[in-house]
């Protein structure tokens, strides 16, 4: 099942290299929406 | 020059209307390309598409108008300048033109779509992929 949650780039389940780059072109507490896909993570801006 | 008896008009026009097609589509290869048994150089091609077309279009005008003119036994003269018909029976001079033969149809375009190092397209969205983390968009419609 699809779940769809809003989250601050801060808060997201993302290896630090990714989280790092998102915070630094968004801004930490840009919130995203984030989708879990079996074993992926999906971000959506 | 070119020669053509009215017996053979038709198919002479036939045979280089067939050549026409092979001229466009030859494919090529370092500036060269071969056309039958003739190597052609760079920039001879579109020379010799012209006069073909040239040829081509004077032997059809020639043979309409013989035809309202009710001629039956006549020669078509294509010279560089300029071209007539005349009923004196002359001897034909065609040039030597490589043999007809199928053109083969051009390869289709390959498409291929960028999925930025994702497993598959998600319709409606941009994305890109980092292992199994997906940054993905919504394309404004």
């Amino acid at each position: 099942m699809k779940s769809l949650q809003k989250k601050k780039i801060v808060d997201l389940p993302l290896p630090p290299e990714i989280k790092e780059v998102l915070t630094k072109v968004l801004g930490p507490n840009e919130e995203v929406y984030v989708e879990i896909l079996g074993g992926r993570i999906r971000v959506i801006l | 020059m070119i020669v053509v008896r009215s017996t053979n008009i038709e198919r002479v026009i036939w045979h280089v209307r067939s050549l026409l097609p092979q001229l466009e589509s030859t494919p090529i290869t370092l500036a060269r390309r071969q056309v039958g048994n003739y190597v052609i150089g760079l920039g001879t091609l579109g020379y010799l598409y012209t006069a073909l077309s040239s040829v081509l279009e004077t032997l059809v005008e020639a043979g309409k108008m013989a035809n309202d003119l009710k001629l039956r036994d006549y020669t078509v003269v294509i010279g560089p300048e300029e071209s007539y018909i005349t009923t004196t029976p002359l001897s034909e001079v065609i040039p030597p033109l490589p043999p007809p033969k199928e053109v083969p149809p051009l390869p289709k375009e390959d498409v291929a779509l960028n999925t930025f190092k994702c497993p598959d397209l998600t319709p409606g969205m941009v994305k890109f992929c980092v292992d199994n983390v997906e940054i993905a968009y919504f394309l404004s419609r």
